[in-house]
């Protein structure tokens, strides 16, 4: 009889750390030797540098060397080489590093930064992604010819598109001239941060024999490592990349951030090893934040309500540099209709250059952002035909057999939306109506939105694993997972402890990424940790299995195929009497005599996703998605007529996620994804002044959800199970983000009777819409 | 961090605080300010907003860290934090105004002297003391003085810039008097104000004073009359104080004018309705 391990609530294992304050982050490493860092950064959007004067910084006190972009006027990027670590010539975002400093001590840095002086002359700063691709709009990248980039990636030089990806199904300029019903919409929301707990940074060296070493809180080690290999040319076994667990990440540390920047600080002194540290202004500005988007929304339907075609022009907000966006984009067009069996389609995602800071990955990867527009749009549609925006969702839900927007089949392993969606408007109280009048102030209402999402990544995206064993029997497994909070190594353990049949004591896991002892791994990203590096554990257990077998074989005197192993023994299968223990063969099986045969087991095993293609540049068909997690979302909130103020009280979610690993887990990252959600369509966002500078780079004026502003929440899941995943379990790391903010809007558009088109949903928006609508009528 | 060198003074009492400020000032050290719970003084530091070349301290001033109950009189020391009157609550009023500002933790070192006196434009512990009539103890170069603090403050406490807030003394009679106090934020409850209103009611006359809605806090007698006036109807009241408004109305990141007007009239409302004047 086999004993369960997946399945099962088992406390995360670098928990007691973390509730205790001992787990030590990059800022608590120490290093000998080292120098500290400060970068001046942009006070203007969009300027041309006329002079930049270091004399007075470099006298300051304990100063090594202070740098500007002369020192490397090189643009890199992650698919698209268009950002020097320090501006040249140039600055085009607020908060933009101009120089850098180098010094004994943090003091000596942060002193001597002040007094650098920079002249500056305005420019005209291109303000949304809408009027970045007016004729008059400034040309923010005038060598975007010259820029490097993957073929995936479409830049069009002469104009302020970093990409555009269009998709093309169906017959979608017909659809429109048919339809009972067509809507059609304009959707906004601006940039915003991660607001990860902990602030990015780097510790960069170039030892004497020219091998680099880079610590770093990523979230994608190998890419830095590559990245760096590439943009320097040093060659790639040189660069050895170290990521400590990170305190949250949520895409925003993905790609190549302060990495560039460290090494050629570490550079500018000979090597010796410099350490940047964001402080929390930086973090937001400065490095990379979430995307914004504009949108124009088509959709038709028929008299059965069957949604018929939809038309869908995203102009992302890409900020200064392309990093991530371009990618975002991409996602957001392979993923455009949403959850919705749609057969007609014209999609033109367009990744646009702003005097905005720039955008890299946020958690559900373009995803939260189409998602708003795309629920937005279904309530609107849903009054338009008059039916009940839930039945509406359940009559389109994508389902098995139908078509992605890339035209690849939804297969034996798409999950159950409609039971999602059931589910789900069952814990809301959906029956009981979304609107309901509390007194003459208050109304509770409810909204609800749908999610999806699968993984852009490459297509050739993979993972490794290593599983050594220790002389008690005990097995190490040496994984490239970052730990960023998500819990994917507790997941991982319990799968290595189900294959092995083995205590999960007796599994251990390494917590830091070093990227020359590691396996290789794509990134920790795009919620297919727990699939891909799941996928290569197992087939580490099922190699070290074997050649357990083998050794046992010879000892015992019986085919391998008559063994088991299980309980840390390897026995035959119909005679478990006869065993050898698992800590006698796994370094090495030794007789009486003291002869010794075998030698350590070693298990080796690797993940790579199958039957991925690219999209075809001019109809985006193909197969780029490698798993969909579908589900339902729904809040129910209490509002206030008089000064359209709002108490989140509920949020539900239901997920179809093929099989739950962890149930504690899972409901934790789902939970932590909605409230970011909600927080997300709430209250974040940046902005800006007329010429384009961040109002609120501050956690004082940034607002996140706080402790006391958190609804209930309430959140299921279903288990149609994924063939080709590890105990048949999917992705649900970002999912719970994607919902919310079309269920949070969709819910204020109710109570108002009014449509909010917008985010963030501050009441003064609200009233803002409440009197437009009252003017209208 | 707070990345520039400064000197820091301890005072024993106001005196020698006051000679210090004056010394450290007349050897052209212009920069010298008092220090008393430091959040606003530390976070500007940090961000390079201000700049100082000394601190002088004045928690260990003693009649600074008073807090108490007298008779007649609640006497509430300069360096007492907000979370202690909030505790405490002689003057449930105050205790009201004051709960909004910043969050608990901070609350603990924000004291009421910083709060009047600080650079922010919110200062909303002040908004009590003005409808309350409240006396302030001061130490100047030229000794102790009270003054009624409808008499010092406009905009901002006028003080000299050697001048010490020592106490802020308050006339039991306005501690039970009814009152309204309505706070409105753009959305999260841990935010500045876009308006804060106060009102009591005394002598069968309501005492109103506002921050947040204008770019500085304040009492007005004229809009005093008005609300007070019942010959006007509730809706001629709301109209004509919204029109006399001693500075209009401002509009920034947090809330624009039109926004916080719709909520200024919804608080004058509620104050109507609370306090029993007018139609």
């Amino acid at each position: 009889m086999t004993k369960s391990f997946v399945g099962k609530s088992i406390k995360r294992n670098d928990g007691l750390d973390k509730i205790s304050g001992n787990q030590k982050y990059l800022d608590d490493l120490k290093f000998g030797g080292l120098l500290y860092a400060s970068i001046l950064s942009s006070p203007h959007a969009h300027a041309e540098i006329l002079n930049i004067d270091i004399k007075e910084a470099e006298n300051s006190p304990g100063v090594k060397k202070v740098i500007t972009g002369d020192y490397h006027p090189h643009a890199m990027g992650l698919y698209l080489g268009d950002k020097p670590p320090l501006a040249v010539q140039k600055v085009r975002y607020y908060g933009e590093p101009v120089a850098a400093v180098i010094a004994k001590s943090k003091e000596n840095a942060e002193k001597a930064v002040q007094k650098i002086k920079v002249k500056y002359k305005k420019l005209n700063s291109v303000s949304s992604s809408r009027k970045s691709l007016k004729k008059e709009a400034p040309i923010l990248h005038k060598n975007l010819k010259d820029y490097t980039h993957i073929p995936d990636v479409l830049p069009q030089p002469n104009s302020n598109i970093a990409n555009l990806t269009k998709i093309r199904k169906g017959n979608y300029q017909k659809i429109a001239e048919e339809a009972k019903y067509v809507i059609n919409e304009k959707f906004k929301f601006p940039p915003g941060d991660h607001v990860a707990m902990e602030n990015r940074s780097a510790v960069a060296e170039i030892k004497a024999n020219g091998d680099v070493q880079i610590y770093s809180t990523t979230q994608a080690p190998f890419v830095v490592k590559e990245l760096l290999a590439f943009n320097f040319d040093i060659p790639t076994g040189k660069i050895n990349v170290i990521a400590p667990p990170i305190g949250g990440g949520f895409g925003g540390k993905a790609g190549l951030q302060l990495e560039a920047l460290a090494y050629i600080l570490s550079k500018s002194v000979g090597g010796k090893p410099v350490k940047i540290v964001n402080k929390r202004e930086d973090d937001m500005v400065s490095s990379p934040g979430h995307i914004g988007l504009e949108a124009d929304v088509t959709i038709t339907a028929d008299e059965r309500a069957n949604i018929t075609g939809m038309d869908l022009q995203y102009y992302f907000d890409a900020g200064a540099y392309a990093d991530y966006a371009v990618n975002v984009s991409r996602a957001a067009a392979i993923s455009a209709t949403g959850p919705y069996k749609v057969e007609n389609l014209k999609c033109d995602s367009y990744c646009l250059y702003t005097n905005h800071p720039f955008a890299t990955a946020y958690r559900g990867f373009g995803h939260i952002e189409l998602a708003y527009v795309i629920e937005r749009s279904m309530d609107i549609l849903a009054k338009k035909i008059d039916i009940d925006p839930v039945k509406l969702r359940l009559i389109n839900a994508i389902a098995k057999g139908d078509t992605t927007p890339t035209g690849s089949l939804m297969d034996n392993n798409t999950g159950d939306l409609k039971a999602c969606i059931n589910k789900t408007a069952e814990l809301i109280d959906w029956d009981q109506g979304s609107v309901v009048k509390v007194d003459n102030d208050k109304v509770i209402a409810r909204g609800t939105g749908l999610l999806w999402k699968s993984p852009a990544m490459p297509t050739n995206t993979d993972a490794g694993a290593i599983l050594t064993f220790n002389n008690d029997g005990s097995v190490n497994l040496h994984n490239s997972i970052v730990e960023i909070g998500q819990g994917t190594k507790t997941g991982l353990r319990q799968i290595v402890a189900e294959k092995l049949q083995m205590p999960l004591n007796k599994v251990h896991i390494t917590s830091e990424v070093n990227t020359k002892t590691g396996p290789h791994d794509w990134a920790t990203a795009a919620s297919r940790s727990l699939m891909m590096a799941g996928r290569a554990a197992i087939n580490a257990c099922e190699d070290a299995i074997q050649q357990l077998k083998n050794t046992a074989a010879r000892v015992l005197r019986c085919p391998v195929e008559d063994l088991t192993v299980a309980k840390q023994k390897v026995f035959i299968t119909d005679e478990p009497d006869i065993f050898i223990k698992v800590r006698d063969l796994c370094l090495g099986y030794v007789y009486e005599n003291g002869n010794a045969i075998g030698g350590q087991i070693i298990g080796r095993g690797n993940y790579i996703a199958r039957k991925l293609s690219s999209m075809d540049l001019k109809t985006g068909q193909g197969r780029p998605a490698l798993e969909w997690t579908l589900g339902a979302q729904a809040v129910e909130i209490e509002f206030n007529l008089r000064n359209y103020s709002y108490q989140i009280k509920k949020a539900a979610s239901t997920m179809d996620v093929g099989k739950v690993i962890n149930p504690d887990l899972a409901r934790g990252q789902v939970t932590g994804a909605m409230a970011m959600g909600l927080s997300f369509a709430r209250s974040e966002g940046f902005s800006f002044n007329s010429s384009d500078v961040v109002q609120n780079d501050t956690l004082r004026d940034y607002k996140i959800l706080r402790y006391g502003e958190h609804p209930n929440y309430y959140v299921e899941f279903i288990e149609t199970p994924q063939g080709d995943g590890p105990f048949k379990a999917r992705g649900l790391g970002e999912q719970g983000v994607i919902g919310m903010p079309g269920a949070l809007a969709n819910a204020i558009s109710n109570a108002v009777n009014q449509e909010i088109k917008e985010l963030p949903l501050i009441p003064e928006l609200i009233y803002k819409n409440v009197k437009k609508g009252d003017n209208n009528d | 961090m707070i990345n520039f060198d400064f000197d820091y003074y301890q005072a024993e009492n106001a005196k020698e605080a006051i000679y210090k400020y004056l010394e450290l000032s007349e050897k052209n050290e212009e920069n010298v300010l008092y220090y008393n719970g430091g959040t606003e003084i530390i976070t500007y530091a940090r961000k390079n907003k201000i700049e100082f070349s000394a601190l002088i301290d004045i928690q260990n001033i003693l009649e600074c860290s008073v807090l108490k109950n007298n008779q007649k009189q609640i006497i509430i020391g300069a360096s007492v934090s907000l979370n202690m009157i909030i505790e405490k609550n002689y003057f449930p009023l105050l205790s009201d105004s004051c709960k909004g500002i910043a969050d608990h933790t901070t609350r603990n070192q924000i004291t009421i002297g910083g709060n009047l006196t600080g650079k922010l434009p919110y200062k909303e512990a002040v908004l009590p003391l003005l409808v309350g009539d409240v006396e302030l103890k001061i130490m100047t170069q030229n000794g102790i003085k009270i003054k009624k603090i409808n008499q010092l403050f406009d905009k901002r406490l006028q003080l000299e810039p050697e001048d010490i807030l020592l106490q802020i003394i308050v006339d039991k009679n306005v501690i039970d008097l009814p009152y309204v106090q309505i706070r409105e934020v753009k959305q999260s409850e841990i935010d500045y104000p876009i308006m804060h209103l106060v009102a009591l009611k005394q002598n069968d006359k309501i005492k109103a004073s506002l921050s947040s809605l204008c770019a500085f806090p304040f009492r007005d007698k004229n809009l005093e009359t008005i609300i007070n006036d019942n010959k006007l109807t509730r809706r001629e009241k709301i109209e004509q104080i919204v029109n006399n408004l001693p500075v209009p109305i401002s509009s920034n990141y947090r809330g624009g004018k039109d926004y916080k007007e719709m909520l200024f009239r919804n608080s004058l409302n509620s104050c109507l309705d609370q306090l029993g004047s007018g139609i």
